[in-house]
C-alpha cells in the first residue's frame, strides 16, 4: 500500500501506471455486470426510482460507489497520460489543473444530487 | 541535464506510416477512452434532467433519437475500450516469452475486432432494430 500512497504532488510513473492498473482491473469486472443488468432491463416499461431500487442492493451499491472513485482515477490518469504525451510543454499544467477542477466539480456536482434525491 | 535538439516537434506526417495492428488498436483504446469520458458527460446531464425535472422520466427519454445515439455510442466505445485493454492487462502481466508472443500476436488481435465487431452489432441492433 505504501507503494500507491507515497504523493508528495506528482505521480511517479510507477505510481499512476499501478493506480491506473488496479482501478482497470477493477472496472473489468465492474462493467460487465452493469452492462448484462443493463442489457436486461427494459428501460421503456420502468421508471428510475424503481430501477434504482431493484439494481441498488446494499452489496451492488458498495461496488458502484467503489466504481465510480475507480472511473475517476482511471479517467484521470488516462487523460493526465494523454495531456502529458500530446500537449506542448508549457500548456500542460493548464490542461492539466483545469481537468482536474472539472473532475473534482463533477465529483461535487454527483454528491450535490446524491444529497438532493435521497433529502438530506 | 538533457537538451533537447533543436528542431522540435519535428511534425513527422503520420499518413506515410505503415502502422502494425496493435499500433492501431492502441491509439484506438485511448481515443475510445476520450469518447468514454464525454459520453458520460452526457449521461451525468441525463441523469441531472431524470432527477430534476418531473416531466422528464426513463422511459419518455429511452426511445428519443438522441439518447439512443448516446447509448449505442458509448457501449461500442466501451466494448472496444474493454477489450483492447484487456489484452493490455495480459501483455503487461504475462510477461514469459512464449505467452507474451501469443497475447500480441496478430491472431488474437483480428480474433478481439471480430468479437468487438460482433457485439457492436448486437448493441446496434439492441437499441435501433428491437426497439421500433
Amino acid at each position: 500500500m505504501n507503494k500507491l500512497i507515497k504523493f508528495n504532488g506528482q505521480f511517479s510513473g510507477i505510481k499512476a501506471y499501478r493506480w491506473q492498473s488496479y482501478s482497470a482491473l477493477y472496472l473489468m469486472f465492474y462493467f460487465p455486470y452493469l452492462a448484462y443488468v443493463f442489457f436486461n432491463t427494459k428501460t421503456t416499461e420502468i421508471n428510475l426510482a424503481e430501477f434504482i431500487n431493484t439494481l441498488f442492493t446494499p452489496i451492488f451499491s458498495l461496488l458502484s460507489l467503489i466504481a465510480i472513485m475507480a472511473l475517476f482515477i482511471h479517467a484521470w490518469i488516462g487523460v493526465r497520460d494523454i495531456a502529458i504525451d500530446y500537449l506542448p510543454d508549457h500548456k500542460v499544467r493548464f490542461w492539466l489543473g483545469s481537468y482536474w477542477i472539472f473532475l473534482a466539480l463533477l465529483a461535487l456536482d454527483l454528491l450535490w444530487l446524491a444529497f438532493q434525491v435521497f433529502n438530506i | 541535464m538533457y537538451q533537447f535538439p533543436g528542431n522540435r516537434p519535428r511534425y513527422l506526417s503520420l499518413t506515410s506510416f505503415k502502422f502494425p495492428l496493435n499500433a492501431k488498436l492502441s491509439i484506438l483504446h485511448r481515443i475510445t477512452g476520450l469518447f468514454l469520458i464525454i459520453s458520460l458527460l452526457g449521461f451525468i446531464a441525463l441523469l441531472h434532467l431524470i432527477l430534476l425535472h418531473p416531466s422528464v422520466t426513463l422511459a419518455s427519454v429511452s426511445e428519443h433519437c438522441i439518447i439512443k445515439c448516446l447509448s449505442s455510442v458509448f457501449w461500442i466505445s466501451l466494448s472496444f475500450h474493454w477489450l483492447t485493454g484487456l489484452r493490455h492487462i495480459l501483455a503487461e502481466h504475462f510477461t514469459q516469452p512464449t505467452l507474451y508472443k501469443s497475447i500480441n500476436s496478430k491472431a488474437v488481435s483480428v480474433a478481439l475486432l471480430g468479437v468487438w465487431l460482433l457485439t457492436s452489432i448486437l448493441i446496434w441492433r439492441y437499441f435501433w432494430v428491437d426497439a421500433l
